[in-house]
């Protein structure tokens, strides 16, 4: 009979601990919903408090490049939040970029959130940094300073500018064939040649033709915020005192046989008059005879629009400019003739010839001009005062280059060599220059051939290419820009998502995936047809043209009708050339593409700015110039947030 | 005797059980509360927030977003329900309008048009 009753206990027993052990298992079941419910909220805030900072902190750094205000460490309360900002070096075709990462924790949840932003200067930051970026565009002028920010001048900006270092310069060929005819006024040698005797007449005003052609220089000077033309005058003020003869007066008019000469002498031989000219320093022609087809007439007329510029029986120079102009910091470097008016000495010589007389020597020159002291002087001048010439090399006045280190490249005439120009009359003749543009970078000549427009530029010293090989040769096919923020219209509530008890006892929750899938495109880069090409120091600025190329995916995943709707349209691009990378301005090649890929908002919001502003490139980008005044704004980066991930970090002192 | 002590423990255990499941149940629905209040607090600072991401002045009750006095582009807001007016949730979806009186108080921070960039703009 006390079987069945220990049965009963038994078994009453066993279903007590069965309900105990029911029971244990629902509350640890119910701590794990309280648990869940708790995290997520943490999570909630822990988001929210991580979006905020990584904002604020991204807004600092976008409107000013730096952080100039801390940003909150408890957000919203209960929540602690942390940022750093990292560097990542670059890495084969991405370039360098600064990670703004934030980590916020609510309770044991930890939300991390990390902005990866690409940085885009105007120029090199390091030394003279008051950069700007003129667009000269006429009435629509532009400028972007230091900050990359276009805005529009009041200053009316022609095209042609040049800078390097210093202000823009501004080069135009006018017509200069009524100008004032320079005069000397001499004592003219006659030649007898029954008698060999030299005698001379006169006085008679010897008539050099005026250029036909002259280059007229600006300079644009910033006065306080407002940019102004100056005008530059010419290498010397030639509007010297107006002839004092009493007419008539023998009036004698050189002729200049086309742009060739060098020298020109006149005599009297007899009644007539002889001239000639001749490119070598010492004349060639000996005797009447040689030169008798050269003889004139000696006019008899009144003086024409002509200046006395006899220097009391001095030799005479002047310079007329012509030609390239090449900008370095404040100063311009200006092809010229170089003329020089040696009049007749008169007295006895030793052997009388015909080609005893005053000789007018021309020969090409380099000037500089100084704008801080507004003086012009000679920088390179084979063509001495006693009239003798150290070098019969002839540069090619439509190329003038100047090298940061004092150098002056061209290339002479014909043949096309490379010259260096040093010191005052010291010239180095180099290899031949190919067909193309001649242009410094990092004081060594490079040439743009626009036949080799994909492989960029060609360095004469190696013959290495200055290519695009820094940039990314393809988009890739996840693009996950837009897609972590939710957008309007495509709101989405988050979800929590699977627990996971890290090694540090914190719950941290694994990223949410959301990416946009694109077919992957091939890029093409190549310099735009009639781009500027400007250097300065390690910065090289240039305009890109940028397309995908190919008519079908790479990627078998993409059919080619998802392939053509995805594809940009590509464009045009300010591209600069930091010495290792080339950088896409203003903001960046991520930027550049998604302006194609990702579709705007469908309505533009109320308080968008005005038309006009959504700019791919400014106005007069095709003539970009960038030059330096010092006291403008500094450089100021600007940063484009190129990717946002969540994935769990460390900070660098932990 | 025996019995009856049999009885008493289980009746002991099964009380307790059905005493704690009720309490369980109790739970979950209060569970079930936050978590729509989690729903709405995320909706509304989803929503404001991408107003704030596209560039809008204004929230979505019309009311202004606060303006940051060092950078004008970066506008804040409280996900605070208190004082608004909520005639918008009955724009939505049923099941986003429960509990949308009653969204946890977070203090938001948005930069306007994180993601447009221009020549002539920061």
């Amino acid at each position: 009979m006390r079987k069945p009753r220990g049965n009963v206990m038994l078994t009453a027993l066993f279903v007590s601990v069965f309900l105990f052990f029911l029971s244990v298992a629902l509350l640890y079941s119910n701590r794990q919903d309280i648990a869940l419910s708790l995290s997520m909220e943490h999570q909630l805030k822990a988001e929210a408090a991580a979006r905020s900072v990584a904002m604020e902190a991204f807004g600092q750094l976008r409107e000013f490049g730096e952080i100039r205000r801390n940003v909150p460490t408890e957000p919203v309360p209960g929540v602690t939040a942390r940022m750093q900002l990292v560097r990542t070096p670059a890495q084969e075709n991405r370039g360098e970029l600064l990670l703004l990462q934030v980590r916020a924790t609510s309770g044991v949840v930890s939300s991390y959130l990390t902005f990866h932003l690409e940085e885009s200067f105007l120029a090199e930051p390091e030394g003279q940094t008051s950069k700007v970026m003129l667009f000269p565009g006429g009435e629509e002028s532009g400028a972007a300073y230091g900050d990359l920010v276009w805005t529009q001048l009041e200053t009316s900006l022609p095209g042609g500018l040049q800078a390097n270092g210093g202000p823009a310069f501004r080069a135009e060929t006018v017509d200069t064939t009524s100008a004032d005819q320079p005069a000397f006024r001499d004592n003219i040698p006659l030649f007898v040649p029954a008698t060999g005797e030299l005698f001379a007449f006169g006085p008679a005003l010897s008539v050099i033709p005026a250029p036909t052609e002259q280059t007229k220089l600006q300079w644009l000077k910033l006065n306080g915020e407002q940019f102004d033309w100056v005008e530059i005058p010419y290498p010397f003020d030639l509007s010297g005192k107006a002839p004092e003869f009493e007419p008539p007066v023998t009036v004698l008019d050189w002729t200049i046989p086309g742009q060739g000469w060098s020298n020109a002498s006149v005599q009297g031989v007899g009644d007539q008059l002889l001239t000639h000219t001749w490119r070598d320093p010492q004349p060639s022609a000996g005797s009447v005879e040689e030169i008798q087809d050269t003889l004139v007439t000696i006019p008899s007329t009144a003086p024409g629009p002509a200046k006395d510029w006899s220097g009391g029986g001095a030799p005479s120079e002047w310079f007329v400019l012509r030609g390239a102009v090449a900008p370095l910091k404040n100063d311009l470097y200006a092809h010229a003739w170089h003329y020089l008016y040696r009049p007749y000495s008169g007295g006895a010589v030793a052997t009388p010839t015909a080609l005893n007389g005053p000789v007018l020597t021309r020969w090409p020159c380099i000037l500089k001009y100084t704008t801080e002291e507004g003086v012009w002087e000679k920088s390179w001048a084979p063509l001495d005062s006693s009239g003798d010439v150290s070098t019969d090399v002839v540069p090619d006045p439509g190329i003038l280059l100047a090298g940061s280190e004092g150098s002056l490249f061209g290339v002479t005439v014909g043949e096309r060599r490379l010259l260096t120009m040093t010191g005052q009359n010291e010239v180095d003749v180099g290899e031949v220059v190919p067909n193309g543009q001649l242009f410094l970078y990092r004081n060594q000549p490079y040439i743009y051939d626009p036949a080799e427009a994909q492989l960029g530029f060609r360095s004469l010293t190696d013959g290495s290419y200055l290519g695009f090989q820094t940039l990314p040769d393809r988009v890739p096919g996840v693009a996950g820009m837009l897609a972590d923020f939710p957008q309007f219209q495509s709101l989405g509530i988050d979800e929590a998502g699977v627990l996971d008890l890290s090694s540090e006892g914190a719950i941290e929750l694994p990223p949410r995936k959301r990416q946009v899938m694109l077919p992957p495109y091939l890029l093409n880069y190549q310099v735009a047809d009639g781009a500027p090409i400007q250097t300065e120091g390690r910065n090289l600025w240039t305009l890109l043209d940028i397309e995908a190329v190919g008519e079908e995916s790479i990627d078998p995943l993409w059919s080619t009708e998802w392939y053509k709707a995805n594809k940009m349209e590509g464009g045009q691009a300010i591209a600069r050339f930091d010495g290792d990378r080339w950088h896409i301005l203003p903001n960046g090649l991520n930027n550049f593409l998604s302006r194609n890929r990702i579709d705007p908002p469908p309505e533009p919001p109320p308080d968008d700015p005005p038309p006009g502003n959504d700019l791919n490139l400014p106005p007069g980008a095709s003539n970009f110039v960038v030059a330096d005044y010092p006291g403008l704004p500094g450089l100021v980066p600007k940063y484009t947030i190129i990717a946002v991930e969540q994935d769990p970090f460390k900070f660098l002192n932990e | 005797m025996e019995i009856l002590i049999a009885i008493l423990f289980i009746s002991i255990g099964f009380f307790g059980y059905v005493a704690l499941h009720s309490r369980l149940l109790h739970s979950g629905v209060r569970l079930e509360k936050r978590e729509q209040i989690r729903a709405a607090t995320d909706l509304i600072e989803a929503i404001d927030f991408s107003r704030g991401l596209l560039g809008m002045e204004g929230r979505v009750d019309d009311t202004p977003f606060t303006v940051d006095p060092l950078v004008p582009n970066l506008r804040s807001f409280s996900t605070d329900p208190k004082g608004r007016s909520l005639s918008w949730v009955q724009q939505l979806p049923e099941e986003h309008r429960l509990a949308a009186d009653q969204a946890l108080p977070l203090e938001v921070k948005v930069y306007r048009k994180p993601f447009v960039n221009r020549w002539n703009s920061r």
